[in-house]
């Protein structure tokens, strides 16, 4: 007969808490059969995009030698996807401006989430009448249309490759900050953030310890969004014939030059750098899916 | 209903841009195809008058799906109204 002591489970008193945290965020992220394969999808994509235009190089940026292959020909042994109306090898394009498609839409990103995050801790931690008027900041800016901003700007200041990165980075924050700020608001009036201040604790330790890692669920969903949505603005810049300027090219500009050859029937320019850049931006969004639910703090056990 | 109004409301910018581009691809001679050909030509003062023009439009959106808010939920009321 066993007493109910010994049916408890003893405290591990040497199980380092942290990584298990992260062992069962991992297995969390795993368990998302769609999460997988959208980041083996971004992977070996990314990979192709930088590697493959120097490992296999194909002629994407001299005039002179695609005026003379021939243009917007039917995908055959020498040109697996065909060629476009400049004659350019359409495979090979792809990841050509996939690398710029995607560095592109990574750093804006990144500038983004920074910002935003920088802005929306600041404003719901301060609170008050800072709170108010930073929140009436960002809804002034809210109520610009976002392309339309983007072209404002782009007629403004140049196209340049960084100035695309910094406008799209520093005019896509608006939203993250909202959210960030919604966060640190809610967080810092919860009960341990009290404690941790009637307790003595700085406002930088309480923003450290307990509003940041706290809010890190939403800080990493919104990144992969916004990254996500970088690359998709890039493109519509560059459909709209606004984006990265001729040499280098993006999937935008790509698909672009491909629909005006679409009554043609010239389907090789429009459906593969489409379905590619598509199913890049679903994968994204896949993943920031499975990372919220890896970094909620509710579905991990104790 | 609430929150599907509100949404209504800040959905109103991407509306325009999605015009933007709709207007680009069938040649549809509206507000944004002339802000596209004005930034082709860098014609600042046109790109930037319909981006005003366009973000007068959202906040006039903005407000009516406020008001809207508080037609379908009396609850809802703006600090310093009637009760």
């Amino acid at each position: 007969m066993t007493s109910i002591v010994d049916t408890l489970v003893p405290i591990n008193a040497d199980e380092a808490p942290p990584v298990k945290m992260w062992r069962q965020r991992l297995k969390i992220f795993m368990s998302n059969k769609l999460a997988i394969v959208s980041c083996v999808y971004v992977v070996l994509l990314a990979l192709a995009c930088f590697l493959v235009p120097h490992l296999h190089p194909t002629n994407q940026t001299n005039q002179a030698i695609a005026f003379n292959t021939p243009q917007s020909q039917a995908p055959s042994r020498a040109h697996w996807l065909g060629t476009d109306s400049n004659g350019f090898d359409e495979l090979g394009r792809i990841f050509f401006a996939g690398e710029y498609s995607l560095t592109l839409g990574f750093l804006a990103g990144t500038i983004t989430i920074f910002v935003g995050t920088f802005y929306g801790m600041v404003s719901g931690f301060i609170g008050g009448a800072v709170d108010a008027v930073m929140m009436r900041v960002i809804d002034a800016f809210l109520s610009i249309p976002y392309l339309f901003l983007l072209i404002s700007l782009i007629t403004i200041f140049g196209r340049s490759t960084v100035f695309l990165i910094v406008v799209i980075g520093l005019t896509g924050w608006w939203g993250n900050a909202r959210i960030i700020r919604g966060d640190a608001l809610l967080i810092r009036h919860l009960d341990y953030a009290n404690a941790s201040t009637s307790m003595g604790a700085g406002k930088l330790h309480v923003i450290r310890r307990h509003v940041f890692p706290n809010s890190i669920s939403n800080i990493v969903t919104v990144a992969t969004f916004s990254v996500a949505d970088a690359i998709l603005f890039l493109s519509a810049l560059g459909f709209l014939g606004l984006g990265i300027q001729s040499p280098q090219t993006d999937w935008g500009t790509m698909l672009q030059l491909g629909t005006e050859q679409i009554q043609n029937g010239f389907w090789w320019e429009v459906f593969p750098v489409a379905s590619v850049f598509i199913l890049v931006v679903v994968a994204i969004n896949y993943i920031g899916d499975a990372l919220r639910d890896a970094f909620e703090v509710r579905l991990l056990e104790r | 209903m609430g929150p599907i109004v509100t949404i209504l409301g800040l959905a109103i910018p991407g509306l325009f841009g999605g015009a933007l581009i709709i207007e680009y691809v069938f040649n549809y001679a509206g507000l944004g195809l002339q802000t596209y050909s004005a930034a082709l030509n860098t014609d600042v003062p046109v790109v930037l008058g319909i981006t005003i023009l366009v973000a007068i439009f959202t906040l006039i959106g903005n407000l009516a799906a406020d008001v809207a808010l508080g037609l379908i939920d009396p609850r809802i009321r703006i600090e310093g109204s009637a009760r």
